[in-house]
């Protein structure tokens, strides 16, 4: 990665660990001001990474997604995004940690990786390519978002504690972090069948990577149907958020790293 | 009597959410038990691509009935699935006028039958062949169609290392004399034409005349449900940014779900 790319990189990165450390001084000394400190970092940090991604973008010509840094980087950007979504829609505060600690975990093991940004195959040179990778992992924030609710959900039935927020406001966390993740996730599926189509002439693939699509998709569209159910409510829709977003990190990391695809992550 | 009471009970049956919910994770726990199988049998699944669905099912899929039964299996699921969703958007419109407000979710009922309709057809209509080699000024029958595809230029394109970035095909089709249609195929942009698709896959070299000659590699495809299916994604794009609208009009007015 070429300067300024580099410390922007390493100023979010800076930004979003001492975000993530404020937010746990936050769980034990609840104080406005607290939280107000972690909350600017995340904001300084996102735009910091913000810059990064726009300087990568526009040096490569294309959004630059190919690889794994790239896409553990984009995923990290939007998993930020999601958090201050709905820090600034539901003031969330440390409830959104869990997504903060992807994040750092995800820049963690991304920041030894080769920045390079490798020469864009002629296939990948569409529009559709970055609407399909872009609105992809921004699903993804989102079902990482739902699992976080959903984590958090269970824990409050048990604990019943004050420092997380009331039941009810998990459940409806929950419930329009998955309905987000299922909109954005169906355009991405949509453009990557488009997008299919015109460079190999299927719109649907059998690779395990496009079946193991079609099943997250159908999963969360089965979950969209769940939350109207009364039996589902709550409890059961968090579990099914932790086991959906299980089978979201399998098709991109399980699949993408482990088997033979047609969407490597080397 | 009895007959319109059973209709009455299947009708309800298949416009129950709670089947959608049973159908979709039964058809979900399948797949994901079954395509564990995928990588490690790459003689059995290596080559759906290549080939329309049926034409797996027939020649490849009977040869190993014990690894791909969950295929079909998962098919059906889905097929039901689709009928569900069928019933659910009838159901939708003899109830429009209290329930127009619901027009995004079920644009998206009516994109997903369409898509696994177009599917089905062209799983059973369609046909896939790869690494169709032509030269310039060469034509291939397309006896399953009764037309003629001639390659009239072809052009590999090079970046400044040599790298192979392009390959400029000028595709024209045939009716008998009657041209129908002329273009110049290229990476991400291939000759359409009422379900068929020809892809330039990629070229090479061969001697003729004591000189080096090169030629296109086509994909063709004829898939009769693409167009349907590109309504259908264009009908579960437009549900999906109507839902999205009024979910947040919902949220405002603090709307919560129903509860059944």
């Amino acid at each position: 990665m070429t300067s300024p790319q580099t410390p922007l990189l390493y100023g979010a990165f800076g930004a979003y660990l001492l975000a993530v450390l404020i937010y746990l001084v936050h769980l034990l000394l609840r104080r406005p001001w607290v939280w107000r400190s972690a909350f600017a970092l995340v904001l300084g940090g996102f735009v910091l990474q913000s810059l990064c991604l726009g300087l990568r973008w526009v040096s490569a010509g294309y959004l630059p997604v190919t690889n794994l840094f790239a896409t553990q980087f984009f995923f990290s950007w939007a998993l930020a995004a999601t958090y201050l979504y709905f820090e600034l829609r539901y003031r969330i505060h440390a409830a959104g940690l869990f997504v903060m600690f992807c994040n750092l975990l995800l820049l963690v093991s991304a920041l030894p990786r080769s920045a390079d940004i490798p020469p864009l195959i002629p296939a990948l040179d569409t529009p559709l390519f970055t609407l399909h990778v872009s609105l992809s992992f921004a699903g993804y924030a989102f079902f990482a978002m739902a699992f976080s609710m959903g984590v958090l959900y269970l824990l409050q039935k048990h604990l019943q504690t004050g420092l997380l927020p009331d039941l009810l406001l998990l459940r409806k966390l929950n419930e329009e972090a998955v309905f987000l993740g299922f909109s954005l996730f169906t355009l991405c599926m949509i453009f990557g069948s488009i997008w299919a189509y015109v460079a190999w002439g299927h719109y649907f693939s059998w690779n395990i990577k496009g079946v193991w699509s079609a099943l997250v998709w159908l999963f969360y569209a089965g979950m969209c149907h769940a939350k109207f159910v009364r039996r589902w409510q709550g409890a059961g829709y968090a579990v099914l958020s932790i086991v959906g977003f299980g089978v979201v990190l399998f098709t991109y990391l399980g699949i993408g790293l482990l088997m033979s695809s047609n969407h490597p992550l080397n | 009597m009895q007959f319109s009471l059973f209709v009455n009970k299947l009708w309800k049956l298949f416009c129950s959410l709670k089947l959608s919910i049973v159908l979709a994770s039964m058809a979900t726990l399948l797949a994901i038990g079954g395509s564990v199988l995928m990588p490690f049998n790459p003689q059995i699944f290596g080559g759906m691509d290549s080939m329309s669905l049926n034409r797996w099912m027939s020649k490849v899929a009977t040869q190993a009935p014990c690894m791909t039964w969950w295929i079909p299996a998962s098919g059906v699921l889905v097929v039901l699935l689709a009928l569900n969703a069928l019933c659910c958007f009838i159901d939708w419109l003899i109830h429009f006028r209290s329930r127009w407000r619901k027009c995004g979710e079920y644009l998206i009922h009516l994109g997903f039958v369409l898509i696994v309709a177009a599917f089905l057809w062209g799983s059973q209509m369609g046909f896939r062949s790869e690494n169709n080699g032509l030269l310039i000024g060469q034509s291939i029958p397309l006896p399953q169609l009764g037309l003629v595809l001639k390659l009239d230029a072809f052009e590999p394109v090079f970046n400044r290392d040599g790298r192979p970035i392009d390959m400029l095909n000028t595709l024209a089709l045939y009716d008998g004399d009657r041209l129908l249609k002329r273009v110049q195929a290229r990476t991400n942009h291939p000759l359409t034409w009422n379900g068929l698709v020809v892809i330039p896959a990629s070229y090479g070299q061969t001697l003729r005349g004591g000189r080096y000659m090169a030629y296109s590699i086509l994909t063709i495809n004829y898939d009769p449900g693409a167009n349907l299916a590109f309504v259908g994604s264009l009908g579960m794009g437009s549900g999906v940014l109507l839902t999205l609208f009024s979910f947040y009009r919902k949220r405002t007015r603090g709307d919560r779900p129903d509860i059944i």
